[in-house]
């Protein structure tokens, strides 16, 4: 139970800490806060590898969904500066 | 208690999904839409691991763990028994992991030391009336031996107990080596990882003995499986239990807990590892 809290609780430090530096820069891409997000989801998940195994599928399982949402704003991105 | 991280997780994305609607189509507000995906995240987050945890509370789990702790505990009242357990690895008890008690004391050490190096117990199976020993289900179930010989004097017995590590080995992907390393990982996988009960493991093995440090580890019921209760004097606390179980199968040898200290969270265990 105290590393399910530990967990859930980094990842809500870690993404309001993100959104809060990422406020404060002025940034106004809601790409770069998704991208900031899903990085900041895969170093606390990546931090957190002694969940137990069935835990562990499931938080690999979102993950790997943030990465797909990842690589598609990234694909999008990369399509925009080609058009230019 | 998965229904609490269910009901976090539900209210989190329901809560985020309409920050990041209304922030991104009333307000126009991209820091705010970005809060609103995060609690999203959060929220699936949660749900995520509520599927995870067992459907029973701890407090009916711990129901169930102290029936039958007590049961245990009666049958070594009946028996009047003082030595401490032989945890054994599986390899000598016919796949099955077991401790073993000896009910004559501490004299016969010697001679089930000189047993246990060489064949296996014969041991006594339950007389079942005819309906149920016809029934392969309970073939199946029941244990093959409690009662167990060691030697051929009368008072040469051992009775064959299942404790809470012995269970635990199940758990264990593999069979874990015979290093210091080896022994550690099983064993942090057990208490952090799976029954999340402890936070940092040490080992230290040697010829004769292992000696093990855990921290942060959850002292469950001290009444019945801590101090001076005769079921954590004879069979170990469920840390050490575990502990002592994972050190006999990774050294495919029976060891003996001989020392145990808990001092806020943090239990130290000296094991004699029977040659």
């Amino acid at each position: 139970m105290r590393i399910y809290n530990r967990f859930i609780v980094s990842l809500a430090a870690a993404f309001s800490l993100t959104n809060i530096l990422l406020a404060f820069s002025g940034q106004d891409d809601l790409a770069v806060y998704f991208n900031a997000n899903a990085i900041a989801y895969l170093i606390v998940a990546l931090s957190h590898a002694d969940l137990n195994p069935r835990a562990q599928t499931s938080v690999n399982i979102l993950g790997a969904l943030i990465f797909f949402g990842f690589i598609v704003t990234f694909a999008l991105k990369l399509y925009e500066i080609a058009q230019m | 208690m998965a229904k609490s991280y269910m009901t976090l997780g539900i209210i989190l994305a329901l809560a985020g999904s309409f920050i990041a609607l209304f922030s991104y189509i009333a307000i126009d507000s991209v820091p705010v839409t970005a809060l609103g995906l995060s609690t999203i995240i959060l929220g699936l987050t949660s749900i995520g691991l509520a599927n995870t945890r067992p459907k029973l509370s701890p407090e009916a789990c711990l129901l169930f763990l102290k029936a039958g702790v007590k049961n245990t505990l009666a049958i070594l009242e009946e028996l009047e028994v003082k030595s401490k357990a032989i945890y054994l690895p599986r390899s000598m008890m016919k796949g099955r992991s077991e401790a073993i008690i000896i009910l004559d004391g501490e004299g016969s050490t010697k001679g089930i030391k000189e047993k246990l190096s060489g064949s296996l117990f014969v041991g006594y199976e339950f007389s079942l009336p005819f309906n149920e020993r016809g029934s392969q289900k309970f073939k199946e179930v029941l244990p093959r031996h409690i009662v167990l010989d060691y030697g051929t004097g009368s008072k040469e017995k051992a009775i064959a107990i299942t404790t809470l590590g012995n269970i635990c080995l199940d758990f264990l992907k593999y069979t874990p080596g015979r290093t210091a390393d080896e022994i550690k990982s099983a064993i942090k996988y057990i208490l952090t990882r799976v029954l999340d009960i402890a936070s940092g493991v040490r080992v230290d093995v040697t010829a004769s003995t292992v000696k093990v440090e855990v921290t942060g580890a959850e002292m469950m019921d001290k009444d019945i499986f801590y101090g001076e209760s005769l079921y954590s004097h004879v069979l170990g606390s469920p840390v050490t239990s575990i502990v002592a179980a994972i050190c006999s199968e990774a050294l495919e040898k029976p060891v003996r807990i001989t020392f145990e200290t808990i001092r806020k969270g943090a239990v130290s265990i000296i094991l004699e590892v029977i040659p």
